[in-house]
C-alpha cells in the first residue's frame, strides 16, 4: 500500500518514448474511474478528480522535484569542476546539485535560484566531482515549467 | 410416413399460403402408380383450446372441486382466477369441461400460472408415486397425518372413446415458492393406451389460506382424423381420374376407386403455421415483483424476475475478466472459460460457450493471474507464463498464437491497454506485451525498466518460503525461485487518455485473490436499512403507551404546520398489553367502554403532508365495521363524526379496512374511501396500518403491513381540498381509538393497540417498509434524528443535596420566578415530604419550592404528587398548585414551574402537559404579589432550607431564574429534555442563578453529602449507574471470593434495600489485609478516570508507599521538622520492620514532611495513612497535617493547616481520629492496631476522614464538613503533608505508617 503512483507519459519531446513520472498523493488511491475526459479517483470515501491547473492535492500542496541520475559527462572516475549553472523555467525553485554518487546524502545546501538565469551571468555555484546529480525542487502551490538546463564544466583530466 | 409438406411462414395476420410440392386431387388427371395427392378441401389441425383458460368468462367451462371458486380477483392477466380457500384434510380438484381429442402415446404438455397468496407452503407433503395407493390398517383412529400446508399438482385425465376416466395423471409442483407471486408450473404426461379424450386437470391440497391458479395452456394438437391423411395411387399401372372428387376414406389403409384410378389413405404429417403476435408488451408497465422467480404479466409476455447475479455454473466468478470476440473471457484455475457469444449469463451452451486450456500450453505455475487483451487477441498469464490466444464469436476458430515461458504476471488489476500496447505488471515490474513478445524476455528495453527498482519496492514482489526447522532448499546453479507476491498490495492502473498518461497505483490488497473466486454472495432480503427511516421531527404526536396505568398521557409531540397539541390525556383508563408490539401496549376492549380518546388536538391534514400509523392485534373475534383511529369534531360529550372528519375501521364485511373521510355530518365517505376490499382479515393477527396524504397529488393511500397500498384521490381538486379543522370547533377535536360515529354504544372495535403516531410528513413506501422493521416496528427513540443527549441522573437518596451557604446566595429581583427540573423518584410511605427543590430570599420566604408527597400522605389527594408554592415578601402564600398526575412512578419527568407576581399568572407544566390540579382542595390561585428579593438568599437542591426534608430521588438538568417564563417547549423535544444553550442562554432568556444539565448541580453551588454513613444510612450522591457487586456488608464481601477487577464498584446495601455505600475497588491499595475499597461517592467520577487511578498508583509506589512500607522514615525523603534533639527527644526508625516515628521524652516532637506539593483542580484527593497504629502510652497530638498556602496560593511562606488527623487521647479507654474543625469527630481506632485512615479533599478543600476497622470491618464511617471555601477557578495547592507534629504534639508514635496521595 503506498501513496505513491508511477505515471507514464507518453506525449512528451520528440521520441516516440515516454516519461515516467512519480506522484505523491496525500491518500492512497484506491479506485480510478473515467467519465467523459476526465480521471476520477477513489481514497477511502472521497472521489477526487484529476484536474491540470490544480496546485495543490486534497488542499494539500506538494512540491515538484526533478533529479537527474548520477551524470559523469562521459567521462567516468575523471573529477569535474562545475562553475556554475542556467536555468530556463517558471516558478519558485530550489538547486542541490550531489557530489557523491555513493550516499544520498551528498549534495549541497540546497538554496532558492531564480527560475530563468539567461539573462546576465550565470548561477556560480563550484563543485568538484567525477559526477553530478542535479536535484531541482519546485516549491509547492505553484504551476511550474522546466525548459532547459546548463551546466558549465571544466574537465580536471590532464591535459583538458 | 410419406410425402412431405413444405410451407411458408405467411405475413403476419395472415392465413397460411400452402406452398406444395404435394398437389391436390385434380379430375380427369392421370396418375401413375405411386402418385400422391391430397384432398382439395384439406384443413390443418390447430391446437385444441382450453375452454376459458383464463377465466375471463367467469364461472364456466369447468368443475369446481372442494373451495374452488372462479371470481373477481387479482389474476394472474385479466380480471378473473380460479381460487382455492383450502378445505383441510380434503383435497380440492378443478377440471376442465373440455374433451379434447387425443391419441394414445401423445405427449402433452400443460402449464398454468399459480399464487400460494399467504399459504404456508411447507415441504411435508407426503408424496406417492402416481396411481400408487397407501393403506393404512382399517379403524376409524388410523389416520395419516400430514403437516400443514398446500401443494398444488397439475396434470391430465384421460378418457376412452365412451368419456369412462381410465387414468389421471398429475405431477406434483415444487412448493418453494415464496407467498404472494404468480409463478410458472407445467406438467407433461403421455397419454395412456386406450385414450381418446383428454381433460386439464388442477389438485390442489391446501389446509390454510387461499391458492389461485390462472391462464392455462397446452400444446395438445388432436390427432387420428381423417383430415391427417393423403392419398397414393395403388392401381396397377396409370390411370385417368374421375371428374367428381372421390370421398376420401377417413381411416388408414382405406381405399377408394376414383374412376381408373385407386387412392389408399396413407398417413402423413402435417404443420400448420400461424402468425401470432410474441413478445409484446402490454400498455402499462407492469408492477414488477421483487421476488427471484416470480412471474408478472404483460401483454403477452410473461417476465420472470431472475438474479443480477449470473448463476450459470459455469461461470467461474473470478476476478480475470476481459472482453473480447463478443463474449466475456474469465480465468479458472488452469483453463480460461468464455461465454457464450452475446450472452454472458450463459457459460454452459456447447459450441457457444467453453474454455481454452491455457493450462496445457505451458509447463510452469498454471492458475490464470491476469488477462488482457491485445490487438484483439486475448492473453493470459499465469505467475511465470504468457499466451496470447486468436479469439473470435465461434469458438473453433480460437487458436493459441504463442506462449511465452518466463514473462508472469500476478497483478490483473495492472493489466491495461495503452496506445497500440499492452502494458503489465510483472514481477520486474511494467512491461508491455509489444516488446515481451518480441523479446520473449522481460529483463531490458522496456518502458518501465527505469522504475523498476522503485516499483519491485511497492509490490513486494517475492513472498517467502517457509521450510520445515533443518531443511534446506538446493537450487542448481542459475536456477532462480519466483515466488508469488506477498499480496500487501494490489497494483491497479489505468489509462488517462486525455492526458496520454499510464498510471500505477497501489492500493492496498483486497478480498480478491489473483486466481480465485471473490466470496460468494449469498442472496437474500435486503436489511432494512434505518437509512429509510422517517426522522423523529417528522412526527406530530405519537404515542406509545409504555404507563403501566392511568391515561397514557406520555406522548411525543412537537408543534409543527399549525398542529398544535392539546393538553387534555386521554381520559378513560384501559389495561395494560404486555408486552405490545415495542414493550408494552393497551388493551381496548368493547365491554366497559375501554375505549381511548384524546381531546383538543387539532391534526390539520389540509394540504398537507401528512400520515398515521397504527398498530394493533386482532383479537379472536372481528368486530365487523369497527372503528380503529378517527378523529371526530363535535363535543366531547357528544362525540358525532362531523363534516371533514376522517375514520379507519374494520370494513361492514369484517374481512378488510377502510379509510374514509366524512365530507358532510351524515355517515359517509364522499371525502374519499381506500376500502381495501376481502384481504382476508384474520383473527389473532398483528397489522400495522398506515395513511398517507401527499399534497402534490392529493392522493391518499392505505398500506396494510407496508403492503401495495390502495390509493384513491380525495374529492374536490388537486389543493388544499380537504381541511379537517376549518370547519369544526377548534377545541373539541378529539383523536380516538375504538369509538365509532354513534358514540359509545354500537359498532366499537375491540383490539390490543400499540404506537400510535401522527406525521407531518407524507411516508413513503420505503419509510414504511422501514418503519413496519418485519412486523417488529420501532420506538420513537430509535428513529433518527433523535436528539442524543439525555441529562445525567444524580442519585439523591436523602444522602446529600446542594446548597448555597447561609447567607451567601444568589441576589434575587423582581416578582417573578421561574424553575425547571428533570426527576424521577418511586414511591416512599412514612407520610414524609420531600423536597424537590426550595428557594428563599434574604429573610426566609419562600420564592419557589416544590414538595412532593408519599405514598400514604395524610392528605390523600396529595399521595405521590408535586406541590409547587410560592409565598410574598410577607411569608403568605400567594400561589399554590398540585399536579394532576402522580409523579412517584419511577420514570423521568420534567417539571416546569413559573411564576408572575405582577400579573398573579402561574405556568405549570410536567412532561409538556398542564399540571395543575384545579381541584386541588388547598389549592391557591396565582396572586399579584411582591415576592422577597435581596441578596443573602438560600437555595437548595434536594432539601429544604432547613437541610431536612431531603429529596430521596434522583435529580438532573436543573435551573432558576426570577424571571416568568412560559416556553416550557423550548427546554425538551416532545417530552424529552433537550441540550441547553450555555452561551446564549436562549431557554432561560438570561442567564440563570443556578443551573446544570449534566447530572450534577456544580455552578456555584456546594455539594452537602450527609455525615456519618453507616451501614443502614442513606445512599450518597453519585452518578446514576448500577454497582458491579452488592452484598450486605464488607465482611460478606470479603469472603465471597468474588474476583473483583481494579475498578469495579462495589456497593454495601442494606438489609432492607433502601440504603447503601458504594465503594471504588482499587487493586493498588489492597495491601497490609486491607480489601482496596474506597469511597466511590461522593467524589463522582473522579476516581473512575482509568488514567488517573493508574498514575496515583503508581505515584504512590514510587514516592511514598513503599519506602514508607518497613523503612526508616529518614530514607522516606521527607523533612525531618522534628523539635528537640534526634535519637534523644526523638526518633525515626524500624521497629519490628514497621516504620516508626516515636517521641522519646515528651519534650520535643517528632514529625516529618513530605516533599511533595498537589494542585488540586476539580478532583478529589485521597490522602491515605495506611496501618496508623497508635500506642496508647502517648499523648495525643494531630497525626496528619495537611498544608495550604493561604490567600495567594504560590505563597509558600505562608502556610495554613487545612486539614488535620489527630489522635485525642483525653477520653480514657478510646483513641479518637478527629479533624481540627470542631464538631467533626469521626469515629473510633482501637489501640495497637493497624487502622487505614483516609482523608478526602477537594479544591474546596472540603475535608472529611473515613476509618475503616480491620477487626469489624464496618462499612464504613465518612463524615463531610459543610464546605467552607469558595471554589476557585485555577486550584488549591497542598503545600505538604505532615505526618507528626513540630510544635505541639506530644503523640506517642505510629508504626507502619503508608502515606499514598491520590488525584
Amino acid at each position: 500500500m503506498s501513496d505513491q503512483v508511477f505515471i507514464y507519459t507518453m506525449n512528451q519531446g520528440k521520441v516516440t518514448q515516454g516519461k515516467w513520472s512519480r506522484y505523491v498523493f496525500p491518500f492512497v488511491i484506491e479506485v480510478f474511474a473515467h467519465l467523459e475526459d476526465a480521471l476520477y479517483l477513489r481514497h477511502g470515501d472521497n472521489v477526487s478528480k484529476v484536474v491540470e491547473n490544480e496546485v495543490a492535492d486534497d488542499g494539500v500542496n506538494f512540491e515538484g522535484i526533478i533529479q537527474w541520475p548520477w551524470l559523469d559527462f562521459k567521462s567516468p572516475g575523471r573529477d569535474k569542476m562545475m562553475m556554475g549553472f542556467d536555468l530556463v523555467g517558471e516558478g519558485t525553485l530550489s538547486i542541490e546539485v550531489g557530489y557523491d554518487q555513493t550516499t544520498l546524502h551528498g549534495f549541497t545546501e540546497k538554496f532558492a535560484i531564480t527560475a530563468d538565469s539567461l539573462p546576465g551571468q550565470i548561477i556560480p555555484l563550484p563543485v568538484t566531482a567525477p559526477s553530478f546529480s542535479i536535484k531541482l525542487t519546485y516549491d509547492g502551490g505553484q504551476a511550474w515549467e522546466w525548459d532547459s538546463m546548463q551546466l558549465y564544466l571544466q574537465d580536471f583530466h590532464l591535459g583538458k | 410416413m410419406i410425402g412431405t409438406t413444405i410451407l411458408r411462414m405467411a405475413p403476419p395476420g395472415r392465413s397460411v399460403e400452402h406452398v406444395m410440392s404435394l398437389n391436390s386431387w385434380q379430375p380427369g388427371t392421370l396418375y401413375l402408380s405411386g402418385a400422391v395427392v391430397s384432398s382439395t378441401i384439406i384443413s390443418a389441425p390447430v391446437i385444441t383450446a382450453i375452454g376459458n383458460s383464463g377465466f375471463e368468462s367467469g364461472s364456466t367451462g369447468w368443475t369446481l372441486g372442494t373451495g374452488w371458486s372462479i371470481a373477481l380477483t387479482s389474476a394472474f392477466s385479466g380480471q378473473y382466477a380460479a381460487t382455492n380457500s383450502g378445505v383441510a384434510g380434503t383435497p380440492g380438484t378443478l377440471e376442465n369441461n373440455v374433451f379434447a381429442s387425443v391419441s394414445a402415446g401423445k405427449s402433452i404438455t400443460i402449464k398454468c400460472f399459480v399464487d400460494y397468496g399467504t399459504v404456508i407452503v411447507q415441504d411435508g407433503v407426503f408424496l406417492l408415486p402416481t396411481e400408487d395407493s397407501f393403506l393404512l390398517p382399517s379403524g376409524t383412529a388410523d389416520f395419516l397425518i400430514l403437516p400443514t400446508g398446500a401443494n398444488v399438482s397439475l396434470g391430465f385425465r384421460f378418457y376412452n372413446s365412451a368419456f369412462e376416466l381410465i387414468s389421471t395423471l398429475i405431477t406434483n409442483q415444487d412448493t418453494d415458492y415464496a407467498p404472494d407471486v404468480w409463478k410458472e408450473i407445467t406438467a407433461t404426461h403421455i397419454a395412456p393406451s386406450n385414450s381418446s379424450y383428454v381433460r386439464a386437470f388442477v389438485d390442489t391440497n391446501s389446509t390454510a389460506g387461499t391458492i389461485k391458479v390462472d391462464n392455462f395452456s397446452w400444446n395438445l394438437v388432436p390427432g387420428g382424423s381423417g383430415i391427417d391423411f393423403i392419398f397414393k395411387a395403388v392401381q396397377t399401372g396409370s390411370g385417368v381420374s374421375g371428374v367428381v372428387e372421390p370421398i376420401w376414406p377417413v381411416i388408414d389403409g382405406g381405399q377408394i376407386v376414383d374412376n381408373e384410378v385407386t387412392w389408399e389413405a396413407v398417413t402423413a404429417t402435417t404443420v400448420t403455421w400461424q402468425a401470432d403476435s410474441i413478445l409484446t408488451s402490454g400498455d402499462t408497465e407492469p408492477t414488477w415483483p421483487t421476488v427471484t422467480g416470480a412471474v408478472v404479466s404483460d401483454g403477452n409476455i410473461a417476465w420472470e424476475t431472475v438474479r443480477l447475479v449470473i448463476e450459470d455454473e459455469n461461470c467461474p466468478h473470478t476476478r480475470e475478466v476481459a472482453i473480447a470476440g463478443s463474449k466475456i473471457f474469465a480465468g479458472d484455475e488452469d483453463i480460461t472459460r468464455f461465454s457464450a457469444t452475446l450472452n454472458p449469463r450463459d457459460w454452459t451452451t456447447p459450441e457457444d460457450a467453453g474454455f481454452l486450456a491455457t493450462g496445457l500450453q505451458q509447463k510452469g505455475q498454471v492458475g490464470v493471474t491476469a488477462l488482457g487483451v491485445y490487438r484483439g487477441n486475448l492473453c493470459v498469464w499465469n505467475q511465470s507464463n504468457f499466451q496470447i490466444w486468436q479469439v473470435d464469436p465461434d469458438p473453433s476458430a480460437m487458436a493459441l498464437l504463442d506462449s511465452m515461458e518466463g514473462i508472469g504476471s500476478g497483478h490483473h488489476k495492472a493489466v491495461q491497454p495503452v496506445s497500440n500496447d499492452l502494458f503489465f505488471l510483472a514481477a520486474l515490474g511494467v512491461r508491455t506485451v509489444g516488446i515481451a513478445a518480441g523479446s520473449t524476455n522481460l529483463a531490458t528495453g522496456d518502458s518501465g525498466v527505469p522504475i523498476d527498482v522503485l516499483v519491485q519496492s511497492e509490490v513486494e514482489a517475492f513472498g517467502f518460503l517457509k521450510l520445515p526447522t533443518g531443511f534446506r532448499l538446493l537450487l542448481p546453479d542459475s536456477f532462480r525461485l519466483f515466488l508469488p507476491s506477498s499480496g500487501t498490495v494490489d497494483p491497479l492502473a489505468t489509462y488517462y487518455p486525455s492526458a496520454g498518461q499510464y498510471w500505477l497505483a497501489f492500493p492496498p490488497s483486497t478480498v480478491s485473490t489473483p486466481g480465485d473466486a471473490p466470496p460468494s454472495v449469498t442472496p437474500g432480503t435486503p436489511p432494512i436499512s434505518d437509512v429509510d427511516l422517517p426522522f423523529a421531527s417528522e412526527v406530530t404526536a405519537w404515542w406509545d403507551f409504555e404507563e403501566a396505568a392511568g391515561d397514557r398521557s406520555k406522548y411525543y409531540s412537537k408543534s409543527v404546520d399549525g398542529n398544535s397539541l392539546g393538553l387534555e390525556a386521554f381520559n378513560l383508563d384501559v389495561e395494560k398489553w404486555s408486552p405490545g408490539i415495542v414493550d408494552d401496549g393497551v388493551k381496548l376492549r368493547e365491554s366497559g367502554n375501554k375505549h381511548i380518546r384524546r381531546s383538543g388536538l387539532e391534526l390539520v391534514i389540509a394540504n398537507n403532508p401528512w400520515s398515521a400509523i397504527i398498530w394493533f392485534d386482532t383479537l379472536s373475534s372481528i368486530d365487523a365495521g369497527g372503528y380503529i383511529l378517527s378523529q371526530w369534531s363535535a363535543s366531547v360529550a357528544s362525540e358525532t363524526m362531523g363534516d371533514r372528519q376522517w375514520r379507519l375501521r374494520i370494513n361492514a364485511a369484517g374481512n378488510g379496512f377502510e379509510f374514509s373521510i366524512i365530507t358532510g355530518i351524515t355517515d359517509n365517505n364522499t371525502g374519499v374511501d381506500l376500502d381495501t376490499g376481502d384481504i382476508g382479515l384474520s383473527t389473532l393477527t398483528r397489522y400495522m396500518l398506515v395513511i398517507t396524504h401527499d399534497p402534490d397529488t392529493d392522493l391518499m393511500s392505505l398500506y396494510i403491513n407496508a403492503g401495495t397500498p390502495v390509493t384513491a384521490a380525495i374529492v374536490g381538486g388537486a389543493t388544499n381540498s380537504i381541511n379537517i379543522s376549518s370547519q369544526v370547533v377548534q377545541a373539541a377535536q378529539l383523536v380516538t381509538l375504538g369509538f365509532d360515529s354513534s358514540g359509545l354504544t354500537t359498532t366499537k372495535t375491540s383490539l390490543n393497540v400499540d404506537l400510535v403516531s401522527v406525521w407531518n410528513t407524507s411516508l413513503t413506501a420505503l419509510n414504511i417498509v422501514a418503519l413496519y422493521n418485519s412486523g417488529n416496528g420501532y420506538a420513537f427513540e430509535s428513529l433518527p434524528g433523535q436528539v442524543a443527549y439525555n441529562p445525567g441522573m444524580m442519585m439523591y437518596n436523602r444522602g446529600g443535596y446542594f446548597a448555597t451557604p447561609p447567607g451567601n446566595g444568589k441576589t434575587f429581583a423582581g416578582s417573578s420566578t421561574f424553575t425547571i427540573a428533570y426527576f424521577r423518584t418511586v414511591e416512599w410511605t412514612g407520610d414524609v415530604e420531600q423536597v424537590l427543590y426550595q428557594f428563599q430570599g434574604p429573610t426566609g420566604t419562600t420564592r419557589t419550592a416544590a414538595i412532593v408527597h408519599a405514598s400514604d400522605a395524610s392528605i390523600a389527594e396529595t399521595r405521590n404528587r408535586v406541590i409547587v408554592r410560592t409565598r410574598n415578601s410577607a411569608g403568605a402564600v400567594i400561589c399554590k398548585l398540585m399536579s394532576n398526575v402522580d409523579v412517584c412512578d419511577d420514570k423521568n419527568h420534567v417539571i416546569f414551574y413559573s411564576f408572575n407576581g405582577v400579573t398573579g399568572d402561574a405556568t405549570f407544566i410536567i412532561d409538556g402537559v398542564d399540571a395543575d390540579e384545579t381541584g386541588y382542595t388547598s389549592r391557591v390561585a396565582p396572586t399579584i404579589g411582591a415576592l422577597e428579593t435581596g441578596s443573602s438568599t438560600n437555595l437548595r437542591w434536594g432539601a429544604s432550607v432547613a437541610n431536612t426534608l431531603q429529596w430521596g430521588g434522583y435529580l438532573g438538568f436543573t435551573g432558576l431564574r426570577d424571571t416568568y417564563l412560559t416556553n416550557w417547549s423550548d427546554f425538551m423535544t416532545g417530552n424529552v429534555p433537550k441540550q441547553l444553550d450555555h452561551s446564549g442562554w436562549t431557554e432561560f432568556g438570561g442567564s440563570p442563578h443556578v443551573f446544570h444539565d449534566a447530572g450534577a448541580v456544580d455552578s456555584d453551588m456546594h455539594r452537602v453529602v450527609n455525615r456519618f454513613f453507616t451501614q443502614g444510612s442513606n445512599l450518597p450522591i453519585g452518578p446514576e449507574q448500577p454497582p458491579e457487586w452488592s452484598y450486605t456488608s464488607i465482611v460478606i464481601a470479603e469472603g465471597s471470593g468474588d474476583a473483583w477487577v481494579d475498578g469495579d464498584t462495589i456497593q454495601i446495601v442494606s438489609g432492607d434495600q433502601q440504603t447503601a455505600v458504594l465503594f471504588l475497588y482499587v487493586a493498588g491499595l489492597v495491601i497490609n489485609g486491607h480489601n482496596g475499597f474506597v469511597h466511590k461517592f461522593p467524589f463522582g467520577t473522579a476516581l473512575d478516570n482509568a488514567t488517573t487511578r493508574a498514575r496515583t498508583v503508581r505515584n504512590v509506589v514510587r514516592t511514598i508507599d513503599r519506602q514508607s512500607a518497613g523503612l526508616d522514615p529518614d530514607v522516606w525523603g521527607w523533612t525531618d521538622n522534628g523539635t528537640g534533639t534526634k535519637e534523644t527527644d526523638y526518633d525515626h526508625d524500624l521497629d519490628t520492620g514497621k516504620s516508626r516515628l516515636i517521641n522519646l521524652t515528651g519534650s520535643g516532637a517528632v514529625s516529618v514532611q513530605s516533599a511533595q506539593s498537589v494542585t488540586i483542580d476539580d478532583n478529589i484527593t485521597v490522602l491515605i495513612i495506611d496501618a496508623l497504629e497508635v500506642s496508647t502510652s502517648y499523648a495525643a497530638g494531630p497525626a496528619v497535617d495537611i498544608y495550604n498556602p493561604a490567600g495567594d496560593h504560590n505563597n509558600v511562606t505562608d502556610e495554613t493547616v487545612r486539614g488535620r488527623i489527630r489522635v485525642d487521647k483525653t477520653q480514657d479507654a478510646t483513641n479518637w481520629i478527629i479533624l481540627e474543625a470542631a464538631g467533626n469527630d469521626a469515629t473510633t481506632i482501637p489501640f495497637g492496631t493497624p487502622t487505614r485512615i483516609w482523608m478526602y479533599t477537594d479544591a474546596h478543600l472540603a475535608l472529611s476522614s473515613v476509618r475503616m476497622d480491620t477487626s469489624t470491618r464496618p462499612e464504613g464511617s465518612l463524615q463531610l464538613p459543610q464546605l467552607q471555601s469558595p471554589k476557585t477557578n485555577d486550584g488549591v495547592v497542598i503545600k505538604h503533608v505532615q505526618l507528626g507534629n513540630s510544635t505541639t504534639t506530644k503523640l506517642g508514635y505510629f508504626l507502619q505508617a503508608q502515606l499514598r496521595m491520590r488525584l
